[in-house]
């Protein structure tokens, strides 16, 4: 150090000291505080909080159900080979589209694409039906129209060789086929086995109305495929463990799911070796079309008129869902309209 | 003090240091760029035309006709020695119009289900063919209400126990139950006509035909009338109420009707004998002899009893013609068996997919021959 | 006062008074568009390997115009394939200017100059010294001996290092799993948000329920991401020192007619014609031919227009008369003011005994290889189940070049990338089925449609099922299932179940069932449906197997016995290949 002394200098550097240390130790301070907070916020002394917590979905209270206009029939019931006439026939014989759909609704239709089979082999919904309700949704004022379901077989060849794509790409609706992040747990009070499963939930953001077009099959395991099975396509996760009790699914099924109303697709009819078929001479033409707000009594037409089994007994989950008093098989007490197109 | 290297992207990237420019560059570069523009075009232009086979929605390209279990109503050994058989397609309601453009709707009319088609070659003569085509009109009453309609008004059937059949110079038809085979060949050789024999007789031999409805074996057989003047109501025979239902009709040349119904035993008939008479007065006039003449186009109508038959005449054109008639009618039912008396139902196949009110146009209800006028081309 | 136009720099007149655009369309800007184009179409054909993109579009494109696929698979089968033939429109240009191929067209190619170029952050010395020639360059060319001579006897293993393939694989096996996790997250975002955008488009298997997954990803990405990340170290290591397809092409380039030539009597020596020299092919001194990318960087350094583009140039040493160390010597006049007169080396580097050490490390590989067992015809992996439509184990390791379209186009996602335990190192990358990931779609043949080598022949779909002119040689099997019958749920456990029988695709189901009526231990009763094999049916698509609802190990399981490609691997005496066909 020079003999002259700086103290002025050193003052001044002394007095930078100070400022910078209260600076320092506000920044120290800050930190010490934020970890704190930090620590004191995320705290989870159980481990409980770590846990994933996925998103639980619960479909609207009587689901997408609309009231029944007093003059409507409960089954209708078209017969000919102009499937938009007969559509519409059926249609109007349970009220009319009006009576369903409001100007504005966003309507998802949910056809059966579960397998990579052409139309004529009965597999999958004819696509001439699905294109027609589009339309006819659409006249009626629908917002949006889409067509969701999630396959068994690879989607994107399903819809395609099916017929189904084409068909609702034409007709101007939106198609959802199943990507990942589309899935999320579905809640189904009451459910046997199905309380909670994943559901293929993108579709159905703002959906209004659901309407299901089924095609009437033979399975070897159900003995019948038909509009309640239908919702099987909604579901996602491992699905193949339902075979272990199919009935009680089915019956779940047809409580998850309450459409605004459920066509049959009995064009044609896959009347053994059913649910895959894979040949013509499984498949007969009985060129019918039925729509119905009760999903059991249109099943029940199809098991007794269209596959032909008035003989046996109706598959146990018609009892299972009757008892938990989700329809009424029994088509014959109700209000059926028959119509014949041509 | 900053690190000299602590950039992340490059300083200067572009530099370059030559110091003249060639116009020659731009003019290759310019037909390189050309050449670059060809190669995304066809790029672009391969991908508008995809593979058709690809993405095949047809049934038998998308491969699923399988020829062993299909062949099913078609017997096997079909050819006969030096012939050889090709692939067999079927047709079904949706594409039937791929083989028979413009002739579908009539067998659409006549609940038509699925058509098997198969060529026979001959093998050392390609030209030398015999084409099968095998309807399935899904009910008896169908198939030969499709047959007649398609008969050459010259060809007399030969009326068989299970079916119709004829030849029309290259062709043969038939029908089986409900069935309707067409096998056209293409000349009147020998060797063809050979083929076509061998043809009906592995048909009648392995396909199920059934009894023909008995009315074809009173009319055709016993009375030789022409298989389409032969008619079949359900109900409403004439115009007539419920008891008018089952009626049986064969029309004579001279525009007379004898029709029969059967009832359950003698008293029954005598009522319905009874009831027809009700019915002809109600717009007729009673006339001598029990004949009533209608009152606007003076035809004659009776109807008369015999054991379990009510049967009778209509639209006669005089009284003689009308006892004519009866008598005719009378002498052919004289012996012949009683058919059983089903609820509503002519003989037609077990088949409980069907709904009679569903198949368009065939309804058993109508008379074969007024579907053939709406399904005559 | 005259008007002064202003304008910004780029459209200014040159230096040399020459027009703005013959330096903003020089060759070299020209040869940047041309690249950008072909890597976009690359990127877009990969994109476009997926069943509702496909089209028509030609997407193994780059593969069939790679000419060593061409050349390598003609050695291995004998034969050019299908399209392989288009090799010839990267030949020619190639026997004309040299390995034009791997700076304007070739896609890794311009993925490594573009990362070594925009993270470059060398001063120009350290630049120009970066781009000298070094001997380990050498190495790609033992290489491709080795891969040559391992063709020739039947083992194709270009697929390793092509770097066509190279980069088809790395997209699909690692690049693409991993856009559509980002595509999915971005999804799922998106959603919660209540928006309603699609991220589908990024994905490369739209209208997948599950995210695609990959065996081995991990070790394909960290080569991706190491041989990339080389560039920062040694530019374009990749292409100069392991490249098969460029020493194939640099060994072609002897015959080129056309070469960047120096004019000794303008070059001064700066080296500056180094700093962006890609293939270090030393055009200040005698230029490599076979290693030179005619991307013509040098071109567009020299200040003194020294380089030039020449048709069928001659060497100019022996034409030089006087010392040329003095700077005392005379071209035709001219004074020579570069102090090196050499111009031209037409073949590489590489002395005659090293070629025939590679050539005896190609022989002993062979054996080495094939006698390891995995892919051997008496050790081979039951479990290594091939696509439908490939052609017999010896043939199929002839021509897979482990490209990995066919797993690219693959829409269930069963398709998966053979790891070095299941194949070996000679079926490392080749496809092979896991059915726990996912199944052979029914009526699917775009494997055998995308496949430019014929490892799996183009099959049509009758072919495939065994219909119409095929019914009597039946479907195309690639496998047959069996029962574990301790692991099933109606034969084991009493309880119903019979998934398998019902998504069985043929007609008739290769699955029956024995259905028992069965009083279960707590006094339930309960109708079991228990399945069996029909072999004589069973294509082996395993679907079956993939829906078991067993999922640790499952009850029904595919293995390759009774493939229809394999005489040697029949299960029954009644198969319909030695049914006296």
């Amino acid at each position: 150090m020079s003999e002259k002394n700086d103290s002025a200098g050193l003052q001044t550097h002394k007095a930078a000291e100070r400022r910078n240390f209260l600076k320092q130790a506000g920044m120290v301070a800050g930190a010490a505080a934020g970890a704190g907070a930090g620590a004191f916020w995320l705290h989870d002394p159980t481990g409980e909080d770590g846990k994933p917590k996925p998103k639980i979905l619960r479909l609207p209270e009587g689901g997408f159900a609309v009231e029944k206009p007093s003059t409507a029939a409960d089954l209708g019931v078209a017969r000919g080979n102009r499937v938009p006439a007969m559509l519409q026939g059926a249609v109007d014989a349970i009220g009319g589209i009006g009576a369903f759909i409001n100007p504005g609704d966003v309507v998802l239709i949910k056809p059966n694409v579960a397998f990579e089979r052409v139309a004529q082999l009965g597999a999958t919904s004819n696509p001439e039906i699905v294109s027609a309700l589009i339309k006819l949704v659409r006249d009626a004022g629908a917002k949006e129209v889409r067509v969701a379901d999630n396959p068994i077989e690879a989607p994107e060849n399903c819809f395609m060789r099916s017929g189904v794509r084409d068909a609702a790409v034409d007709a101007g609706a939106r198609l959802y086929l199943p990507r990942p992040s589309d899935f999320e747990i579905l809640n189904v009070p009451g459910a046997k086995w199905i309380e909670q499963w994943p559901f293929f939930a993108a579709p159905f953001r703002g959906v209004n109305k659901v309407i299901g077009v089924a095609p009437v099959k033979d399975h070897n395991l159900c003995r019948a495929s038909m509009t309640t099975k239908n919702w099987y396509g909604l579901l996602g996760g491992r699905r193949n463990q339902f075979h272990q009790d199919i009935h009680g699914i089915i019956a779940d099924l047809c409580l998850m799911m309450r459409p605004s109303f459920v066509v049959l697709d009995g064009t044609r009819v896959m009347f053994r070796s059913g649910p895959t078929g894979g040949s013509l001479s499984d498949v007969k033409m009985t060129h019918t079309i039925v729509a119905s707000r009760d999903m059991l009594a249109a099943d029940s037409f199809g098991w007794h008129e269209l596959l032909g089994r008035q003989d046996e007994a109706l598959p146990d989950y018609f009892a299972q869902a009757v008892a938990r008093k989700l329809g009424n098989p029994d088509y014959k007490s109700l209000n059926v309209r028959e119509v014949q197109i041509g | 003090m900053p690190r000299k290297d602590d950039r992340v992207f490059v300083k200067n990237g572009f530099r370059h240091y030559r110091k003249t420019y060639d116009l020659t560059e731009v003019r290759i570069g310019a037909v390189l760029l050309l050449g670059l523009a060809v190669v995304i075009a066809w790029v672009m232009y391969k991908g508008q035309h995809p593979d058709p086979s690809l993405a095949a929605l047809d049934v038998v390209a998308a491969g699923v006709t399988e020829v062993k279990v299909e062949r099913a109503p078609l017997p096997l050994e079909l050819t006969i020695e030096g012939w050889k058989e090709g692939p067999v397609r079927i047709f079904e309601f949706t594409n039937l119009y791929e083989k028979i453009n413009g002739r579908e709707g009539y067998y659409k009319s006549f609940g038509f289900e699925r058509l098997h088609f198969v060529t026979l070659e001959k093998a050392d003569d390609p030209t030398t063919i015999v084409d099968i085509e095998l309807f399935n009109q899904s009910k008896a009453v169908n198939a030969l209400g499709a047959y007649n309609g398609e008969r050459d008004k010259e060809a007399t059937p030969e009326v068989g126990e299970q079916g119709l059949t004829h030849y029309s110079r290259n062709a043969l038809y038939l029908t089986r139950g409900q069935y309707y085979l067409r096998a056209v060949g293409s000349d009147e050789s020998p060797a063809v006509l050979k083929q076509l024999a061998h043809v009906r007789a592995r048909f009648e031999a392995e396909l199920d035909g059934e009894a023909l409805p008995w009315s074809y074996a009173l009319f055709l057989g016993k009375l030789e009338l022409s298989p389409d003047a032969i008619a079949y109501f359900t109900e409403n025979a004439f115009g007539f109420a419920d008891f008018a239902a089952d009626v049986n009709v064969g029309r004579l040349e001279d525009e007379t009707e004898l029709f029969v119904k059967v009832a359950e035993d003698e008293v029954a008939a005598t009522k319905l004998a009874e009831q027809f008479n009700q019915g002809f007065l109600g717009y007729g006039q009673a006339k001598a002899g029990g004949f009533i003449e209608d009152r606007y186009i003076q035809t004659i109508s009776k109807a008369a009893s015999q054991g379990p038959w009510a049967y009778g005449v209509k639209g006669a054109p005089d009284i003689a013609a009308a006892t004519a008639g009866l008598e005719r009618l009378a002498k052919a039912l004289s012996g012949f068996p009683v058919p059983q008396v089903e609820s509503g139902q002519d003989k037609a196949p077990e088949d409980a997919l069907q709904n009679t009110k569903s198949e368009s146009g065939a309804d058993p209800g109508e008379p074969p021959y007024d579907s053939l006028e709406a399904g005559e081309q | 006062m005259s008007e002064v136009i202003v304008r910004p720099d780029w459209l200014k007149p040159n230096k040399d008074n020459s027009p703005w655009y013959a330096r903003v369309f020089r060759i070299t800007n020209i040869r940047v568009v041309c690249q950008f184009v072909f890597f976009a179409l690359f990127a877009f054909l990969l994109w476009a390997t997926w069943f509702s993109r496909l089209g028509g579009y030609p997407v193994s494109m780059f593969l069939e115009v790679d000419p060593l696929v061409g050349f390598a698979t003609a050695l291995s089968t004998g034969t050019v394939y299908r399209w392989l033939w288009r090799g010839m429109f990267v030949l020619v240009p190639t026997l004309l200017f040299g390995r034009v191929f791997c700076n304007w067209m070739c896609p890794y190619g311009t993925l490594h100059q573009f990362i070594g170029w925009i993270f470059n952050i060398r001063s120009n010395k350290d630049r120009l010294n970066s781009n000298r020639y070094r001997a380990g360059f050498q190495l790609k060319y033992y290489i491709l001996t080795v891969f040559l001579i391992l063709a020739a006897f039947g083992s194709l293993q270009i697929g390793l290092l092509d770097p066509i393939c190279l980069l088809v694989r790395t997209f699909t096996v690692a690049f693409a799993p991993a856009l559509d996790f980002w595509a999915i997250s971005g999804n799922t975002v998106i959603a919660n948000a209540g928006l309603d955008v699609d991220l589908g488009w990024i994905s490369s298997a739209p209208g997948s329920p599950e995210q695609r997954v990959f065996g081995g990803a991990w070790l394909v990405g960290a080569m991706i991401i190491g041989l990339v990340g080389m560039n920062l170290v040694i530019p374009r290591f990749f292409c100069r020192t392991l490249c098969p397809l460029g020493s194939f092409l640099g060994l072609l380039s002897r015959f080129a007619i056309w070469r960047i030539d120096r004019d000794v009597t303008k070059c001064t020596d700066c080296d500056l014609c180094l700093k962006g020299c890609e293939g270090a092919a030393d055009p200040q001194s005698a230029l490599r031919k076979s290693e030179c990318f005619v991307c013509f960087n040098c071109i567009d350094d020299c200040p003194e227009d020294a380089l030039s583009f020449k048709m069928a140039p001659l060497p100019v040493r022996d034409q030089i008369v006087g010392n040329i160390k003095k700077g005392a010597a005379t071209l035709f006049g001219d004074q020579v003011i570069s102090k090196d007169p050499e111009t031209e080396m037409k073949a590489p580097d590489i002395p005659k005994r090293r070629w025939v050490f590679a050539g005896i490390g190609g022989f002993l590989a062979f054996p080495f290889l094939r006698m390891s067992k995995s892919v051997n015809e008496r050790g081979f992996n039951e479990k290594a189940i091939r696509p439908p439509g490939s052609v017999a184990e010896p043939e199929f390791l002839e021509r897979c070049i482990k490209c990995d379209q066919c797993i690219n186009v693959c829409p269930t996602n069963v398709l998966q990338p053979s790891t070095l335990d299941e194949g070996g190192l000679e079926g490392l990358w080749t496809p092979v089925m896991d059915f726990a990931v996912g199944f052979c779609q029914y009526n699917c043949t775009l494997c055998s449609e995308v496949c430019p080598t014929g490892a799996i022949q183009k099959t049509s779909l009758p072919k495939k099922l065994g219909m119409d002119e095929f019914a009597e040689q039946g479907p195309v099997r690639v496998g047959t299932a069996f029962f574990n019958r301790g692991r099933c749920l109606p034969w084991s456990m009493e309880t119903p179940c019979v998934v398998c029988e019902e998504v069985c695709p043929v007609t008739p189901k290769a699955i029956g069932t024995y259905d028992v009526e069965v009083e279960r231990w707590d006094g339930a009763k309960v109708t079991l449906n228990r399945p069996y094999m029909r072999p004589e049916l069973c294509i082996g698509c395993g679907i079956c197997e993939h829906e078991c609802p067993v999922l640790d190990d499952a009850a029904v399981y595919v293995t390759t016995i009774g493939e229809s490609r394999s005489l040697d691997r029949q299960l029954l005496l009644k198969s319909p290949k030695k049914e006296g066909a």
